[in-house]
């Protein structure tokens, strides 16, 4: 079948509990045997004991009937156990490679896909698929077991009867198969509402004050509304498919009851079978179809699962990674950047940069400035190699970074990001990322130099003071502060300052330029800015516009260039009136 | 729970017919034993005819079984999805009430969480378990009743086992719910991880970090199976019992049953019939287990949803609201404004007074942290003020309907928030019915029309998750255009310049100040940059809380505070320079 491929690539999730599920498939034969033992004891007891009025036979039967009951009940708890057990390490296996995967991704991928689509796949998705396990693999095999010996039972103790049986089998096994792939689409297209719903939440909370604000919650309200509505509708269709299959073998399982007692009667009148026979033929009848009547109702979690193991399976296929080299280059780093006749673009055939040279020494500051828009931020996604460039080559000390790995060569930079992101948490795990290598006193220190100790110590517990997702309860030049911290206890032997000061005041700006000149000594500094004044001093300003590199000098040539810094640098005082 | 028992009310109509069909399915159900009971009573005494005759009576039935089975499945899943989607909306609806605080103490993952995976728990109970009661209530009982008409003795030995079921179910009943609840707390927690993970990707990537962020997950991860498997441990011993409880009726009954055939107390017949009963009654037993475990579920996670529908908007109009307020012309006046934040134990503001004339531009400045966005966010009402301290037009805005004052004030949050959507659906964000023409007007005041223009989708172009694929400056620039759109009374942009080059800076802040005098909008805007608080009618200096500067620019400068050394740090060591 087709599902094949899918289901393929999660056998070795599958296999690293061959123990357990081997197990958990022993007891559940043992556990099928017995129960399956009970009808039969029970004719012997009908035609062999009761019918001849054998008492003490019938005592001994019982035994054995209790002893088949006992051993189904300590049989089913550990199967059940069991099964549960391996189906929920596979499932925490699984949500580790999604998110594992998922952090590897390209950042571009990021900006593409939105959030809402990645949270249902590590967890709804993952979830889905754990009743593929628990309910479904090994309930698969113990309901085809049943079936297995409910057949062989029944051809056992009548051939002939048995074969009557079993005549509407095939029609329901084929129903399942027809109706099985118009439920596969109808789940399918629920899964996508969920994402939908997903996406959608996603991004009305987001952005909840600005709704509010503007007043466009009827539209946002309608928007989600009109996704419920088609989860609704298409949830229903899918769920009366499967209440169509599970009736249909409802009947075919009416028509072999009748088949056994109008046929078992007539044998029974002849002599050909008894009236044991006919009681167990109907408790088999109904354990033949138990097993089709399950699988009908897993059926549509099955589906459910399945759609979802689609969508894992494409997740886990998305390939849009930056990748390591094959023989990765490791060696000190001095920290010297180069970029090499770099042409980039986010879009096909629209450039954002094009033919980049610029160099920052370690030990130097260098400074990128220009109008929005020009492609500041790019360079320094380039730099960390969050993108790789389409042609020309980013350089660190004169190696292409493409020929390190990526994690390698990041762990020697650190970036003030244009956008910053604080995580839930203290301050302190928001300056160090977890790091425990980074000591109090180097968080201290490096806060002192930057004058965000005193702001910090100002909050209620200090660097233990919890901050709220995202940042929510400190203002964003507090968030600009922390996330600057951030990159100072790294020691990058690389710093990249986007726009790190703009929602900080002007007097603090100072404090942080004098801290970093120390800081940085004998460090590469790459400094974005819109203000001027921060990076007057740099040995190097380079001037972008919509792409290309205008102009470059130092502070003091260029503005004997009079050509775009001296613009963007008098606008600066220039009054208006 | 208003909203599930307004739902049920509504939906009275329906409960007739449903329990009528339901009613008659089972009692149909009971009555094939009979008439099995009757075929192998013509088996024994070798009447073809009425075995032939019994036989087709059993089919019949058996259709309309199915027939109504169908019926009332379509409608009872109907009813089941409507409520479902009726609280899956109205939890949504509950968000786009809800004020920011709200949001700083729920996490988004798991407010999502609720509305897919915690409906989903009543939904199946209200599905599985309404079946699976009447099914207990109905089934269970004429089964039983039957069976006592047959034979009282026999019935009342074989009920012996099932009533030991009572206890049993009562003491499980709580320990799921517990363990559920657990379940799904960690679940939301998991969905918090993911999203966290999501939006902080590039600050993971730069750092490194992604194998302790991946750890963080695991944590919780291995949490989930942990407490998962608690709930196996309980569920899984359920199932098992209650069927070695259905075994050990069935032991009962060939024993003792088989003693009373013996001894000619009952017919073959009856045994036989006893034994389909117990096999129709292994299905309502099996349903208690199932329904108690459903029900216990569906408690935990409607008492989730039921936090949230029942939790009243804190920000919200109320009795003090006085309704005959319809519109604002743009005066405020601050009157000793304290604040502290509902988290946090300082008071961020202490005491301030502001006065603002209709038309008049209000500038403030002042050191990060001072307290410029909570001032704004109070006159918006994203927080509350205290009573009688902030007034628009001479009515105090928690008296002004909160629709009235959104609907009155145009707003650029500091950190500007982009929808995953067109760039014209975000500019037209508070005017849905704005023109095109409108829109261009707008984002040529915002400096942003020629880059839009520029765009291959033109304003057509849609931006990423929380507009990603722009950049910092353009994000910014369309949040402006955004609020000149809405062309309301009174505008507050807090610090709009902080990510856009110098050029740019002037050009905005001359079209936007022409923009507001044009159309005398009162507005406030906060800034870091001197060259927008130059043209400011007033500017006001906050410093910890208060204001310790206040008049017109060149006032302020004469003062040689504050705003002085802001004006020389920014303007005249340029120009010595
Ligand atoms: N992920 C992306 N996908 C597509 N286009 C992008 C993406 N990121 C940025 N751009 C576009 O690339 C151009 C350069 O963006 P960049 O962020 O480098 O500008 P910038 O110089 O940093 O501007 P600013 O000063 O406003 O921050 C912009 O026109 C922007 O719209
Ligand atoms: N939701 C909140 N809960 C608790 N404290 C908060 C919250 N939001 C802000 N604060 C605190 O209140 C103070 C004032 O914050 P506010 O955002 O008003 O400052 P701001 O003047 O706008 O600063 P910036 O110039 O950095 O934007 C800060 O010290 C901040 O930590
Ligand atoms: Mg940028
Ligand atoms: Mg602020």
């Amino acid at each position: 079948m087709k599902n094949s491929n899918y289901i393929k690539r999660f056998i070795p999730y599958i296999t690293k509990y061959k123990l357990l599920i081997a197990f958990s498939v022993i007891f559940l034969l043992v556990s099928t045997i017995s129960s399956m033992l009970i009808p039969f004891l029970s004719k012997q007891a009908i035609d062999k004991f009761i019918s001849t009025k054998n008492i003490q036979g019938l005592i001994h039967i019982s035994i054995l009937i209790g002893i088949a009951i006992g051993v189904l009940f300590i049989s089913k708890i550990i199967q059940i156990y069991m099964t549960n057990l391996a189906g929920q390490r596979i499932m925490k296996d699984l949500r580790h490679i999604l998110f594992a995967h998922m952090e590897n991704l390209a950042v571009g991928f990021f900006s593409r896909e939105p959030s809402g689509k990645i949270i249902t796949r590590v967890t709804n998705d993952v979830e889905n698929m754990n009743q593929l396990l628990s309910s479904g693999i090994v309930a698969l095999l113990g309901d085809l077991s049943i079936l297995a010996f409910s057949i062989g039972f029944i051809f056992y103790i009548n051939p002939r009867l048995a074969a009557i049986v079993i005549l509407p089998m095939p029609v329901a096994i084929l129903a399942a198969i027809l109706l099985g792939e118009k439920m596969e689409r109808l789940y399918e297209k629920v899964r996508d509402f969920v994402v939908k719903m997903n996406i959608r939440m996603q991004e009305t909370l987001s952005g909840i004050i600005l709704i509010q604000i503007f007043g466009a919650e009827k539209r946002e309200s309608d928007k989600f509304t009109e996704i419920a509505y088609g989860y609704r509708k298409t949830f229903h269709k899918a769920q009366m498919t499967s209440i169509i299959l599970r009736q249909t073998i409802n009947i075919l399982s009416y028509t072999s009851i009748v088949l056994v007692i109008i046929f078992g009667g007539l044998m029974t009148i002849k002599g050909i079978a008894t009236i044991g026979t006919i009681v167990a033929f109907l408790a088999y009848t109904q354990r033949l179809y138990g097993p089709l009547r399950d699988l009908s109702d897993k059926f549509s979690i099955l589906q459910n699962a399945i759609s979802s193991m689609k969508k894992l399976s494409s997740f886990l296929d998305e390939k849009e990674f930056i990748s390591d080299p094959e023989n990765p280059i490791e060696k000190d780093i001095k920290g010297d950047v180069r970029l090499n006749h770099v042409y980039f673009s986010y879009v096909k055939n629209s450039p954002t940069l094009i033919d980049i040279n610029l160099e920052a020494s370690h030990g130097k500051k260098i400074a990128i400035v220009g109008f929005t828009g020009a492609g500041k931020s790019t360079i320094a996604n380039l730099i960390l190699r969050f993108y790789d460039p389409d042609s020309g080559t980013v350089e660190i000390d004169g190696t292409d970074i493409r020929k390190f790995k990526k994690r390698f060569i990041r762990s020697f930079m650190a970036i003030v990001l244009q956008n910053v992101f604080i995580f839930k948490g203290t301050v302190k795990d928001n300056i160090t990322l977890g790091n425990e290598k980074i000591t109090d006193e180097e968080i201290i220190r490096a806060a002192k130099k930057i004058g965000v100790h005193d702001f910090i110590m100002r909050l209620p517990k200090g660097y233990e003071t919890e901050i709220a997702t995202e940042g929510a309860n400190i203002s964003q030049g507090e968030r600009q502060l922390i996330s600057f911290a951030r990159a100072l206890v790294y020691k990058p032997k690389i710093l990249l300052l986007d726009e790190a000061t703009a929602a900080v005041d002007t007097n603090t700006e100072e404090i942080i330029e004098k801290g970093l000149k120390k800081l940085m000594e004998g460090r590469t500094s790459i400094v974005i800015a819109h203000r001027l004044s921060t990076i007057k001093n740099a040995d190097m300003i380079y001037v972008i516009n919509k792409g290309r590199i205008a102009e470059k000098g130092t502070h003091k040539e260029l503005l004997k260039n009079k050509k775009l810094y001296y613009e963007l640098y008098t606008m600066q005082f220039s009054q208006i009136n | 729970m208003k909203t599930i028992f307004s739902f049920f009310k509504r939906e009275i109509k329906w409960y007739i017919p449903i329990m009528l069909m339901l009613t008659l399915v089972d009692f149909s159900q009971v009555i094939i034993p009979v008439f099995t009971k009757k075929a192998v009573d013509a088996i024994t005494k070798k009447n073809t005819a009425l075995l032939v005759k019994y036989g087709i009576y059993i089919i019949v039935i058996a259709s309309g079984i199915i027939a109504i089975r169908y019926a009332y499945n379509y409608i009872l899943r109907k009813l089941v999805l409507k409520l479902d989607f009726e609280l899956k909306t109205s939890l949504f609806n509950k968000y786009l009430e809800m004020h920011k605080g709200y949001f700083e103490k729920q996490e988004i993952g798991d407010l999502m969480a609720r509305v897919t995976n915690d409906t989903r728990a009543v939904r199946m109970f209200l599905i599985m378990g309404f079946l699976g009661g009447m099914d207990i209530a109905l089934l269970g009982i004429t089964t039983f009743i039957m069976m006592f008409i047959m034979s009282p003795m026999l019935s009342i030995y074989v009920a012996i086992p099932l009533i030991l079921l009572i206890p049993l179910a009562l003491n499980f009943g709580h320990k799921i719910h517990k363990y559920f609840k657990n379940v799904q707390t960690i679940f939301g927690e998991m969905t918090v991880r993911v999203r966290e993970a999501i939006s902080g990707i590039r600050v993971i990537k730069a750092f490194t970090r992604e194998n302790f962020y991946l750890k963080l997950f695991d944590n919780v991860n291995r949490q989930y199976l942990q407490e998962n498997m608690k709930l196996v441990r309980l569920d899984g011993f359920l199932d098992p019992t209650i069927d070695f409880l259905i075994n050990a009726s069935i032991i009962i009954l060939i024993l003792k049953g088989g003693i009373l055939v013996i001894q000619n107390r009952i017919s073959l017949g009856t045994l036989v019939a006893f034994s389909q009963y117990i096999g129709t009654l292994a299905w309502p037993m099996m349903a208690i287990g199932f329904t108690i475990s459903l029900m216990q579920r569906a408690r935990a996670s409607l008492g989730r949803i039921n936090a949230v529908l029942e939790s009243e908007p804190e920000i919200a109009d109320n009795n003090l609201t006085n309704y005959n307020i319809k519109s604002l012309k743009g005066n405020i006046t601050i009157n000793n404004l304290h604040f502290k934040y509902p988290a946090g134990d300082v008071e961020v503001l202490k005491g301030i007074n502001l006065f603002v004339n209709p038309g008049e531009l209000l500038g403030i400045t002042g050191p990060t942290g001072s307290g410029k966005t909570t001032l704004l966010e109070l006159i918006l009402r994203i927080y509350n003020p205290q009573e009688k301290s902030i007034f628009i037009d001479g009515h105090e805005v928690l008296k002004i309907p909160l629709k009235v004052l959104r609907r009155n004030i145009g707003y650029t949050p500091q950190e500007p928030f982009l929808f995953t959507d067109t760039i014209l659906a975000n500019i037209k964000l508070g005017r849905e019915n704005a023109t095109i023409e409108e829109a261009e007007e707008a984002a040529e005041i915002a400096a942003i029309k020629k880059t839009i223009e520029s765009l291959p989708d033109k304003y057509n172009t849609i931006v990423g998750e929380k507009g990603i694929t722009l950049s910092g400056g353009e994000r910014q620039r369309i949040a402006i255009a955004r609020a000149i759109i809405t062309k309301r009374p009174i505008m507050l942009f807090d610090d709009p310049l902080s990510a856009v080059d110098t050029d740019t800076e002037n050009t905005i802040i001359k079209r936007l100040r022409n923009y507001l005098r044009k159309n005398n909008i009162t507005a406030i805007i906060t800034s870091q940059r001197i060259s927008a608080l130059t043209i400011m009618d007033q500017v006001a200096v906050l410093s910890s809380g208060k204001i310790i500067e206040q008049g017109k620019p060149d006032e302020l400068f004469d003062k040689g505070g504050y705003y002085y050394h802001l004006y020389r740090k920014q303007m005249l060591e340029g120009i010595e320079t």
